[in-house]
């Protein structure tokens, strides 16, 4: 008998933003497949937790492979695994910046992919990337964090466009600081003076961001596609 | 059944079903030289997506692994393996082989 929850797949859900939405997903009643790098503690009905690199092609594939076999569907996706590099583009090590762009960009693009592959069946799906302010304030200290957002805004787009015809919409989000451990190695003067940069001067809550995830999942939402909606009034 | 067999039955299959679902597409029936790609092919390049995504999906419930057609190889091979249903149906043999051998590694 198929599983009338929704199924919800959410990477970098072991903590942060990504727990957080993983909570509020099994909370509204959908089951949830969560991944990160590190185990998940803890143990919640409808939630099954894979660990995994989200760059790794064969690691990404073969969970994909186990939510086929096991679900036989995927509603939902949200491309939550993030890392942050805080450095001056001339002291940032390429090393660093491509580890950054292996984990935020080819692994958006590898779930996006996979996501695509399970969805087109039903003709119906949702994926909801993750973008950040620090595109559109161009922000120093974050051009290599910045660009692989920027590469993500472009693949939510051209993505949306190419999946269109399969009843799937691709959008992202684009939060202001939020209180994790992304942010936990900057100063409260740099946070100040982003938030001096936004329409509404505070930090963003996690209700936040799941207030636009919801939008751009409900069922309703089938018309809008493609878009990048910021937080905090940055434009 | 031998591999290559079974291997056509699956996109045979994979393809008259695409056929089915869109029948004002008035593509041709089933052939080995069944052009997918190039002036030759009827399908349009979202039907190309389609079937590609389709065959992978019927081959990795088969082999009861994930099986990823669109690969560096096939990126980089001066004939592009998606030409036609039969260098298709090649080009999945030997993804299908090399991913036994890995299984044995």
């Amino acid at each position: 008998m198929s599983d009338a929850r929704r199924i919800v797949l959410v990477t970098g859900a072991r903590k942060g933003i990504g727990r957080s939405l993983a909570e509020k997903f099994l909370a509204q009643g959908d089951f949830v497949i969560g991944c990160s790098r590190q185990p998940f503690e803890g143990e919640t009905a409808g939630y099954e937790h894979h660990c995994l690199d989200v760059s790794d092609e064969q690691a990404v594939t073969e969970l994909f492979h186990h939510i086929r076999t096991k679900h036989g569907r995927l509603d939902i996706l949200i491309n939550n695994a993030a890392i942050g590099l805080m450095n001056h583009s001339l002291l940032s090590p390429i090393s660093a910046v491509r580890q950054l762009f292996d984990t935020n960009v080819i692994g958006t693009f590898l779930f996006s992919q996979e996501a695509a592959k399970l969805m087109m069946p039903t003709r119906r799906g949702r994926i909801v990337n993750f973008s950040s302010i620090v595109v559109p304030l161009s922000l120093e200290g974050e051009a290599a964090y910045a660009a692989s957002k920027s590469a993500i805004e472009t693949l939510t787009k051209t993505m949306s466009l190419e999946l269109a015809s399969y009843g799937i919409t691709v959008n992202a989000i684009g939060p202001t600081p939020v209180a994790t451990d992304l942010i936990s190695g900057v100063t409260q003067k740099q946070i100040q003076k982003i938030l001096d940069r936004q329409g509404i001067k505070r930090l963003a809550k996690m209700e936040d961001i799941y207030n636009v995830v919801h939008f751009f999942v409900s069922d309703e939402s089938d018309f809008v596609t493609g878009q990048v909606v910021y937080l905090g009034g940055v434009s | 059944m031998n591999i290559d067999a079974e291997l056509t039955e699956i996109f045979h299959r994979v393809y008259e079903n695409f056929c089915d679902e869109f029948p004002e597409s008035h593509l041709p029936p089933f052939t080995m030289d069944l052009p997918l790609l190039g002036s030759k092919s009827s399908l349009e390049s979202m039907d190309f997506v389609s079937l590609v995504v389709q065959f992978e999906s019927e081959l990795s419930e088969r082999f009861s692994r994930p099986i990823r057609l669109m690969d560096d190889r096939a990126m980089s091979e001066t004939k592009s393996p998606f030409k036609t249903a039969s260098t298709l149906i090649e080009f999945a043999r030997r993804v299908i082989a090399e991913s036994d051998a890995s299984d044995l590694s």
